[in-house]
């Protein structure tokens, strides 16, 4: 994965957003951010993105239902690779994660040595 | 369901982590400062949603809560408000213990960031 990846943040808190973007400076990356499920709707429909990272619990659209409705949008749109960013999540949310379409699951805290790992274990056609 | 961790001690790794890749101090004070001001609000907020039986919102609060204390390294805090988020969510028995095991935490766990503030100059509280 090189600097040219296009990143996108979906997170609705300032702290987490302020770390993630800290974080993908320090591996190279910058990344646009948006604050809700909704935004990442409109993000994906207008730009090309080759990861989202989606945190789940979010005002409005939640992350599971935006990966839902990325995924039913199917060709239509460059279809991310996407790191859901949880705080908390049960057993039987991984599932559910996985059935939305979501690709990886990173809980929080989360380290800038996950971060790298979970970006390095990427498909190359993500 | 995880058992909870009765322990306010900070791990380090985490501020450690900001500091490292941070513009300066910038990041880890500012996320240390923003702790020390919205813990207490989403505590104070977590305790009036479970007195007044509002599962949702009481699962919100805790959320915040678990995500942002794990954020300076409160790893027990964010276990009890983890526990606390899932017994809000499942809408059952009343997270009463855990949230009085967080209202004991959070002044030590004050304490110690206040400490570890301090080391980061400039400061501005």
């Amino acid at each position: 994965m090189d600097s040219s990846t296009r990143i996108l943040i979906a997170e609705d808190n300032l702290v987490n957003r302020k770390v993630l973007l800290a974080f993908l400076a320090r591996l190279g990356h910058e990344a646009d951010v948006t604050e809700d499920g909704h935004g990442v709707i409109d993000a994906v429909t207008s730009s090309d993105y080759d990861v989202v990272l989606m945190d789940i619990r979010m005002p409005g659209l939640d992350g599971v239902e935006a990966t839902v409705r990325i995924r039913a949008l199917g060709d239509d749109v460059n279809q991310p690779y996407v790191i859901a960013v949880t705080a908390s999540a049960m057993a039987d949310d991984y599932e559910r994660f996985r059935n939305a379409g979501i690709d990886t699951v990173l809980t929080k805290p989360l380290t800038i040595n996950q971060l790298a790992e979970a970006l390095d274990n990427m498909p190359e056609a993500a | 369901m995880t058992p909870p961790v009765p322990s306010g001690r900070i791990d380090p790794e985490y501020l450690q982590q900001l500091a490292e890749v941070g513009e300066g101090s910038d990041l880890v004070t500012f996320v240390i400062d923003t702790y020390l001001e919205r813990a207490p609000r989403l505590l104070a907020g977590l305790q009036q949603a479970v007195s007044a039986g509002d599962h949702t919102r009481a699962a919100g609060f805790a959320h915040d809560l678990a995500s942002t204390s794990g954020q300076v390294g409160a790893l027990g805090m964010t276990a009890i408000a983890r526990d606390v988020e899932q017994l809000a969510a499942a809408g059952g028995a009343s997270p009463t213990e855990q949230c009085h095991c967080l209202t004991r935490l959070l002044p030590d766990v004050l304490a110690q960031l206040q400490d570890i503030r301090r080391s980061y100059a400039p400061s501005n509280r």
